[in-house]
């Protein structure tokens, strides 16, 4: 070999190992990131108040999110003009400080996607390994089932409920969970499916276990992964959807700050107060991006085949 | 002696993946006659599909590249070539057949569609000549009555017809070189047997050059000429069949045929290699067998061995030769 | 194939009855229906009137089946705020919801095709990282802040849009953008990694042994195969599209279905509500129904034996 063709070897080598590594530090960016803001956000709604401590009126909120406070109404944000300092993201129509309806805002999103989340999870769950190693019929009725519910948009069964049963944070995750759990029930009743062509499965039948034995010791344990990255892509998800509820105004009622509402609130003064609009709707897209990048990241580490997730 | 179709020299293809550079084929040469069959043999991983695919130039990008060497074919280098120029080679002269039959056919088109594109492409037929010719594809894979799949999808053939389809297709524009990548790997053992002796027979006929890939000994005798034996990216043994039968000379080519299970030595234990091939990410310095070989000194693990020659076409890369 | 088209019909038409029990039983569930529907201007004559025609006073079986009834009928109620039959109210909206859905469709659907397409097939180029940030932020980004925000900037600020009203095309610009800002980022997505699947699979690459030009290897033998797997998602696709609909229509105070369905919640117009449900649920079906038989015509094992 010659020592030119030496170099153009040398040279194809360097500028593909240099495309990886620029590629792995931004992977690791997408774990950092993302999990910060998150952190974040979940302080932000743990130390709203520490009223849980028994100190109701400390905490990082610096003003109580409910109070009006007419002579302070429509203040713009602390670094615009005819900003206070001590309402850092400005007031809404009623006086009420931004930054904090923001911050106590976190929890209910927080809270209610938590539970939702944990709910849904585990129906689906439960369904779609029944679903997935039945089979036969029980899988036909339950899959259909659950094409039905992925196919009806949930914001109508939201605002029937909202008629029937009357507004309130229940409703809301009542409305949230009915609907939720047929994503879940769909994958895990993949790969229920796929696991049950395995030796293992065989296995343990033959030698006489019980269908919710090898359901619960065989196939279980198998699907957490999968489970565990739609549960994180289904943070960013359910947030969403309860801002789009809250904002219509079928959420949890006022004058409890939700994201979603707050940016409702500020619709109609748009043109003279954007910051009422903007703020609350930055977090959104804050929350949902952190927690579908971390989804995707965790994806990425246990199983890329979830790719189309 | 018939011309060399394709000579490759020192070819060397690497993936560049997130964990690092993986050298697939480190320092590959070899050469294909007209109407011969040349084997690759070796384990899963060693890098003899990739070679295929390298001198197809259908690498998976932007990962795979073929960092240096020549893949000379017919007087021309197709490494030096430019995209469109290679894909004129494609299917006309250098034809490629795939190792899984279910997969390698277009669910969704029907069997004539799918061999009447390549000659429709590369054939300046007219239109009423180019079902014949499809019909004249079928018929050298032997396919029985052609005329009645024309209209079949591929779910509805046996996995022995879809092979059959697929080396129909490769064949239909009567390439220089055809290169089959573990074609019968996915098939039962008595359509194994028919599908090579058909190859032979196509090769007869139409004098085409044939790289067999396989990890198979017993294809390998049924079916090639020459054979190398291909251990972690780099070709170990070259000769004609015959020789590497009777007499192996490199450690990793006598242990592969020691492990072939025969009927003669029916009362001896299952012989097996001891050891794992190497990472392909970090190869150790040497010669890449010497971890697991029987004859290893210290210079097998410092310094790569030459490529020797033993015989009129017979070639090893060992210190230990002698 | 006709054994698979008559086996979906037969399970949509459960389905529908499915939901219609459910829509029956959830508004019932929580108490007496009457409640809802009174109001203080209703005379005692009014009030018994409805209470008999739905049957409000006898066992929910009795009722079921005058609600059944009603419905064969096309009779889907009054509106209680109104004073009008509501497939009167809906005959109104529904148009309106149409003009804007169609144009969003259709503009959505080819944006998501076109960009899906290209980012696989010039994978991590230039133009595959400006659809993947794309397709990042429309699905993080909540559809009705951006939507306000676009009011913020096109009508207020920089005057390009009209805020409100239907009869210019210029009107239909911000509508249309918040709908296929939905809809949009998420099938595109789904096209890009099924085209990336399909790019990836062995006949894609005998597809390029046989030395096919490129431009046909994508058009001819990837995009068929690429547009099987997205097809299955866009019953989930429309949902979306109905949810975009109705913030949508909040938020320009565009008089379709979307519109009618959130006035009826707040004043309690149940029957509206519930008259709206069906219908969508009806349309939702049927959508779906046509979705899995054109399935069956683009994937040949379907067709010619049960898969």
């Amino acid at each position: 070999m010659t020592s030119l063709e030496m170099t153009q070897e040398d040279r194809t080598r360097k500028k593909y190992l240099g495309i990886i590594r620029r590629t792995r530090l931004t992977r690791n960016l997408t774990l950092i990131i993302p999990s910060i803001i998150l952190a974040l956000f979940v302080i932000m709604a743990i130390f709203a108040n520490l009223s849980w401590l028994g100190l109701p009126h400390v905490g990082l909120a610096p003003h109580d999110p409910n109070l009006i406070t007419m002579r302070d109404q429509y203040l713009p944000p602390a670094f615009v003009a005819g900003g206070k300092s001590t309402y850092l993201l400005g007031t809404d129509k009623l006086g009420r400080d931004i930054l904090s309806r923001i911050i106590y805002g976190s929890r209910i999103s927080l809270s209610i996607s938590m539970l939702v989340i944990f709910i849904t999870a585990f129906i689906g769950t439960v369904l779609g390994i029944i679903a997935g190693y039945a089979g036969g019929g029980v899988d036909g009725f339950i899959m259909r089932v659950t094409d039905v519910a992925l196919s009806f948009p949930g914001l109508l069964l939201a605002l029937l409920l909202s008629v029937a049963i009357g507004p309130g944070y229940w409703t809301v995750v009542f409305a949230l969970s009915i609907l939720g759990w047929a994503s879940y029930a769909r994958l895990i009743r993949g790969e229920a499916m796929r696991i049950r062509q395995s030796d293992f499965v065989a296995q343990a039948r033959v030698s006489g276990a019980s269908s919710v034995r090898i359901m619960l010791r065989h196939i279980f344990p198998n699907i957490i992964n999968s489970l565990i990255v739609l549960m994180t892509l289904s943070v960013g998800m359910v947030i969403l959807a309860e801002a789009v509820l809250s904002f219509i105004g079928v959420g949890v009622p006022p004058p409890t700050a939700s994201w979603g509402s707050m940016v409702n609130d500020g619709r109609t003064d748009i043109d003279t107060a954007w910051w009422i609009s903007a703020f609350p709707g930055i977090c959104i897209g804050l929350v949902v991006l952190s927690g579908n990048f971390l989804g995707d990241w965790i994806r990425d580490k246990l199983d890329p085949r979830l790719r189309q997730l | 002696m018939s011309e060399i179709v394709v000579q490759v020299e020192d070819l060397h293809t690497s993936f560049f993946t997130r964990r690092g550079e993986v050298k697939a084929v480190d320092g590959v040469t070899f050469f294909v006659r007209q109407g011969e069959t040349f084997g690759i043999v070796g384990e899963s991983g060693c890098g003899k599909s990739v070679t295929g695919l390298s001198i197809m130039r259908l690498l998976p990008e932007p990962s795979g590249q073929i960092i240096a060497g020549k893949i000379i074919f017919e007087g021309v280098n197709l490494v030096e070539l430019d995209r469109k120029k290679m894909r004129a080679y494609r299917g006309r002269m250098i034809s490629m057949i795939l190792q899984d039959p279910m997969t390698s056919l277009n669910p969704v088109y029907t069997i004539g569609d799918q061999i009447r594109e390549p000659i429709r492409l590369h054939q300046a037929l007219p239109e009423n000549m180019i079902e014949p010719e499809i019909i004249e594809s079928l018929r050298l894979l032997k396919i029985p009555t052609p005329e009645t799949i024309l209209g079949n999808y591929p779910f509805q053939l046996s996995g022995g017809m879809r092979q059959r389809v697929v080396g129909a297709i490769a064949m239909s524009c009567r390439p220089h070189l055809l290169i089959a990548d573990e074609p019968t790997t996915a098939l039962d053992a008595t359509i194994q047997a028919q599908y090579l002796a058909l190859f032979k027979d196509i090769q007869e006929k139409t004098n085409v050059a044939i790289i067999f890939i396989t990890h198979d000994f017993g294809v390998i005798a049924n079916m090639c000429h020459r054979v190398g034996v291909m251990y972690a990216g780099k070709i170990v043994e070259t000769a004609p069949t015959r020789e590497i039968f009777k007499a192996p000379r490199h450690p990793y080519t006598v242990a592969l045929i020691n492990s072939v299970p025969t009927l003669e030595r029916k009362d001896e234990r299952l012989f097996s290699i001891e050891g794992q091939p190497p990472s392909m990410l970090n190869l150790p310095p040497g010669c890449p067998f010497a971890p697991r070989c029987a004859f290893a000194k210290d210079t097998c693990r410092q310094q790569e061995p030459p490529e020797v020659k033993v015989g009129s076409d017979h070639t090893v890369s060992c210190w230990r030769v002698d | 194939m006709t054994r698979f088209i008559i086996i979906r019909v037969l399970q949509s038409i459960v389905a529908l009855f499915g939901i219609l029990v459910l829509v029956f039983f959830l508004v019932r569930a929580s108490g007496d229906p009457m409640r809802l529907i009174e109001s203080p201007n209703m005379t005692t004559a009014q009030y018994e009137a409805i209470k008999a025609k739905w049957g409000l006073d006898k066992s929910w079986g009795e009722q079921f089946i005058l609600y059944m009834g009603h419905l064969a009928h096309g009779d889907l109620g009054k509106s209680l705020i109104r004073d009008q039959p509501e497939i009167y109210m809906i005959k109104l909206a529904l148009p309106n919801t149409l003009k804007l859905i169609i144009p969003s469709f259709i503009v959505g659907m080819l944006l998501a095709l076109v960009l899906g397409i290209t980012a696989a097939t010039y994978r991590d180029s230039f133009w595959d990282n400006g659809v993947k940030f794309l397709a990042v932020l429309g699905q993080a980004l909540p559809g009705f802040w951006v939507a306000i925000m676009a009011v913020l900037i096109f009508s207020v600020d920089l005057r390009w849009l009209p805020v409100a009203g239907m009869t210019k095309p210029a009107n239909y610009v911000l509508p249309v953008g918040t709908m296929v800002f939905f809809m949009m980022p998420g099938m595109m997505r789904l096209v890009r990694s099924s085209m990336l699947d399909v790019l990836d699979s062995e006949y894609v690459k005998l597809a390029r042994i046989k030395g096919l030009p490129e431009r046909l290897v994508i058009w001819k033998h990837a995009l068929r195969n690429a547009l099987i797997s997205p097809l299955t998602v866009a019953g989930m696709i429309f949902a979306m599209f109905i949810t975009g609909a109705v913030i949508t229509e909040t938020i320009f105070n565009w008089p379709g279905l979307g519109r009618l369905l959130v006035e009826d919640t707040f004043s309690r117009d149940f029957a509206g509500v519930q008259a709206i449900t069906i219908i969508v649920a009806i349309f939702v079906l049927g959508i779906n129904l046509l979705v899995d038989i054109s399935y069956a015509f683009i994937d040949p094992q379907i067709r010619y034996q049960r898969s």
